[in-house]
């Protein structure tokens, strides 16, 4: 069968033995092939804009609440016997606020910020069970929730700072 | 100009079967990904997804007896479906009983018996539609009728459960089977029946830790 015969078929499963399927714009050699196309590949066009659409504002929307940057503070001072320095929040006040201290990569405690001064700042002390001497990085967490506690990210504080 | 026109509709044929795959990957590795519980937004992208073949369809100037929407080819389909279906349950089914799985009250970990025809009868043609109906279609009109386009429909079935290795292999071997019915004898519900009921037993034969709980996507390592 021709291709201009199959596009006059109504409806390509009836009167055959064999279905098969059709194809209309190359059936049609007339102008009036041409919108369809047209349309279709403004179509395609629209659904794949809304796909990207959608994937960056889910990746927009999921920076904003889980990882854009909440805190701001500092270590002010690390030594064999503890760490401490200030941390605040960029968001309004966030009570409690929790801190967790990584040394060397490793978690070794958690503990909750003390009240905020007038400048909002928050000041926060981790004291070893037993004296870290040697060479040793501390570095500091916030921890943050989003999504009504779904999630929980960390973001650390300042930079890090080697054990004195 | 013939063969311009021709080479076009293959073009835009593929190009539809990449609109319609974006949707099934984002909502499998990006949506569920960063929305966590809030499932809802997967409706975003099935809802385009469908809008989409549809209004292709229309533009295609196809109606849904055309696509397999009916009783047309129903028992040329089972035919050819239900010999390899056969096969296929009767080993699954003998591997379930000799490693002691065998179960068909087990569904996705703990739904009744009563739960299973009511998800199936409508997952298993929803999903051989957009595969047969659409991705199978628009493959005939990019690279023909034949093995190349049954084995670029089993392909892509079988992508969109990665990186599930029990379930990639399944659908891949169930895409090429239901492409080659489909190609021969369109029609949707015989297909997604058939797909429905072997879920069904897979479920029901192999280990559930082996079948992941069905997980594809981003969420099979969480």
């Amino acid at each position: 069968m021709t291709d201009a015969a199959r596009g006059e078929q109504p409806d390509t499963e009836e009167g055959t033995d064999e279905p098969f399927l059709r194809v209309p714009f190359s059936a049609d050699e007339s102008g009036r092939a041409g919108r369809p196309r047209k349309r279709l590949a403004k179509l395609i066009a629209a659904k794949l804009a809304l796909d990207l659409l959608l994937v960056c504002g889910l990746a927009v929307y999921t920076y904003a609440v889980t990882y854009r940057t909440a805190f701001e503070g500092e270590l002010e001072h690390a030594d064999a016997f503890g760490v401490s320095g200030w941390v605040g929040g960029l968001e309004g006040e966030v009570a409690p606020l929790e801190l967790q201290l990584f040394l060397d990569g490793h978690f070794v405690a958690s503990a909750v910020a003390g009240e905020p001064s007038q400048g909002g700042r928050r000041a926060f002390l981790f004291r070893f069970e037993q004296p870290r001497y040697g060479k040793h990085e501390a570095r500091v967490y916030a921890v943050r929730e989003s999504r009504a506690g779904a999630r929980r990210t960390l973001q650390q504080v300042g930079g890090p700072l080697e054990l004195k | 100009m013939r063969e311009t026109r021709a080479a076009e509709d293959r073009a835009l044929a593929a190009w539809e079967i990449v609109a319609a795959s974006t949707s099934a990957l984002a909502a499998e590795w990006v949506v569920g990904t960063l929305t966590g519980r809030g499932r809802l937004l997967l409706l975003i992208p099935v809802t385009t997804a469908v809008i989409f073949m549809l209004l292709s369809h229309r533009a295609r100037g196809e109606s849904a007896r055309e696509i397999g929407w009916g009783l047309d080819n129903f028992v040329e389909s089972a035919r050819l479906l239900l010999p390899p279906m056969f096969v296929v349950s009767v080993l699954l089914v003998g591997v379930g009983w000799y490693a002691g799985t065998l179960d068909f009250r087990r569904w996705e970990g703990g739904q009744t018996l009563m739960g299973v025809p009511g998800l199936s009868l409508i997952w298993g043609p929803l999903q051989q539609y957009a595969l047969q109906g659409f991705i199978n279609r628009r493959a005939q009109v990019a690279l023909g009728r034949g093995a190349l386009s049954v084995l670029l429909v089993a392909l892509l079935f079988a992508a969109f459960h990665l990186p599930n290795p029990w379930l990639t292999f399944a659908t891949f071997a169930g895409g090429l089977l239901w492409a080659w019915v489909y190609q021969r004898a369109p029609n949707i519900l015989a297909v997604g029946l058939s797909h429905s009921l072997m879920t069904w037993v897979m479920i029901s034969s192999v280990p559930p830790d082996a079948l992941h709980n069905l997980r594809v996507g981003f969420k099979y390592f969480g």
